[in-house]
């Protein structure tokens, strides 16, 4: 594992696997784990901004009940959403579900000495294991961005037309009007970004791994907590890049 | 039209699935929290391991609050900027925080640190067979084990809370006071006008439904008697995280509807 888990800080694992993706990777199989990591992730992430986006219209309503209640708080969630809780709901569950799910999996494999026996009849683990699982997690998270912001927005329509009893059309209008493209480019980015530090540190976690089965629970429970940190972190960042903000 | 029965199959057999997860937590929760005060040392047991959780939580909590508060800081901002609301800037975003994102992250945070250990802590004692052990020696490894640790979330997470409180402040205090130049004075004076007494009991009663619901789903995990390797102890730990995540979502909607009223209050 010399190329590989040699890398003990996370951080310094993430760039090293960043750029031996520029130099390539097995096509065939980044574009199976992108489609498995998908598959896999959206259906948790449609259930958690859909309850999220309904939950965002019940207390958006009543915090702003004395600025004009109801139709004020379809705009706020409608760029409040798309901007930050949305993207960052879906980095939550692609942590959730496949970053840990990477990281056990690279943990039993290393734990078994799969790798060290795949290395052994020189299979560039880079080329053929690490990297396309690095890219299918890329591009997989900026498309649970997006079914994250479709499933909340929904979500909140569904509560403010249907629970709260406010106008369905009315309503639907004051969510979308304030969302620009920008907004959704922003969370696109935000989702690569995602997908790349979930990717490297559940990697990493993996392919650090210690010895018996309590050491592949621990790997997977780092690799989450790494990975929602550091998301909450790149958010902010990519949100003070996109929006600026400082100046009163 | 095959297929259209086979999907109404597969939907009804997924809901059952789910009815029936459910039904066995329920069983599992109240079989460990009526049968743990029976063995010897369970308040010993049940300190250390608050502790233990707290202590693990403790730095994850405050590092994934502090930018969350930054972010709503950031986002506040320009929303004051845009409608001249500085009055309200921090009595929202205090408000947002004690309601909404203290209770909701810090309990998430609980179950991806403490929830996913306890499950592969608990998952490696049974792989190990110690639980068969502790069967032989006459103690239910649910009680023995699960209660103390159910109990033990639960406290740790009403802990965490106003813990999520102060780092959601002082992120939105660096990022808007220090950074960005908003008046103290107004920062300080109007934080707590939107806050009353019941939204920070309110707070705490979810924590508790949160700690409550991580904890049986993660030691219930751990417990199954259906782990024998290392993989599925991963494979545990992966699945009770995942899961904690989804039920405190849906639960954290049907609390604030019931707390708040159908129509928002």
């Amino acid at each position: 594992m010399r190329n590989t888990s040699s890398h003990t800080n996370p951080l310094i694992f993430a760039l090293y696997g960043a750029l031996r993706l520029l130099g390539g990777c097995h096509l065939g199989e980044a574009i199976t784990h992108t489609s498995r990591i998908f598959w896999r992730t959206a259906p948790v992430t449609v259930v958690i901004a859909l309850f999220s986006g309904a939950l965002l219209v019940i207390q958006t309503t009543m915090s702003l009940k004395h600025l004009g209640g109801g139709m004020m708080g379809a705009s706020v969630i409608g760029f409040g959403g798309v901007r930050e809780v949305f993207p960052l709901l879906a980095g939550g569950a692609v942590a959730t579900r496949t970053g840990a799910a990477l990281a056990s999996e690279m943990a039993v494999m290393k734990q078994g000495k799969q790798l060290d026996a795949l290395e052994i009849m020189g299979v560039d683990l880079n080329f053929h294991l690490i990297g396309p699982r690095l890219l299918g997690v890329m591009i997989a998270t900026p498309l649970c961005v997006l079914v994250a912001d479709i499933a909340g927005l929904y979500g909140a329509f569904l509560a403010g037309a249907y629970q709260i009893g406010l106008d369905a059309g009315t309503f639907w209008n004051f969510l979308l009007w304030p969302i620009s493209n920008k907004d959704i480019i922003g969370g696109i980015y935000k989702g690569i970004l995602f997908g790349w530090v979930i990717g490297s540190i559940s990697l990493h976690a993996g392919l650090n791994v210690g010895t018996g089965s309590f050491a592949v629970g621990e790997a997977t429970n780092r690799a989450i907590v790494q990975s929602m940190i550091a998301g909450s972190l790149i958010s902010l960042l990519i949100s003070f890049i996109v929006y600026g903000g400082l100046g009163i | 039209m095959k297929g259209l029965w086979r999907t109404i199959a597969n939907l009804g057999q997924g809901g059952l699935r789910g009815l029936s997860y459910l039904g066995g937590l329920l069983v599992f929760a109240l079989e460990a929290l009526s049968t743990f005060w029976r063995y010897p040392g369970f308040t010993n047991s049940l300190a250390s391991q608050t502790v233990l959780i707290y202590r693990r939580c403790l730095l994850p909590v405050t590092f994934l609050l502090m930018p969350l508060g930054a972010m709503l800081a950031l986002q506040g901002l320009l929303v004051v900027k845009a409608f001249d609301l500085h009055r309200l800037f921090s009595a929202q975003l205090m408000s947002a925080l004690v309601r909404e994102m203290a209770p909701g992250f810090s309990a998430l945070m609980v179950a991806m640190q403490a929830g996913a250990g306890l499950t592969a802590e608990l998952g490696t004692m049974t792989v190990r067979q110690e639980n068969l052990a502790l069967k032989t020696m006459g103690l239910n490894p649910i009680g023995f084990l699960g209660g103390p640790r159910i109990l033990a979330i639960i406290l740790a997470t009403l802990l965490l809370c106003p813990v999520g409180v102060m780092a959601g402040v002082a992120g939105a205090f660096i990022y808007a006071v220090l950074l960005g130049g908003f008046p103290l004075q107004q920062f300080v004076i109007h934080i707590g006008d939107l806050i009353h007494f019941s939204d920070l009991w309110m707070a705490e009663l979810k924590c508790l439904v949160f700690g409550l619901l991580t904890g049986i789903i993660c030691t219930e995990a751990g417990l199954k008697n259906t782990i024998r390797s290392a993989a599925q102890v991963g494979h545990a730990a992966n699945q009770a995280v995942v899961r904690c995540v989804v039920l405190l979502v849906v639960a954290n909607y049907l609390l604030n509807t019931g707390l708040y009223g159908l129509r928002g209050g």
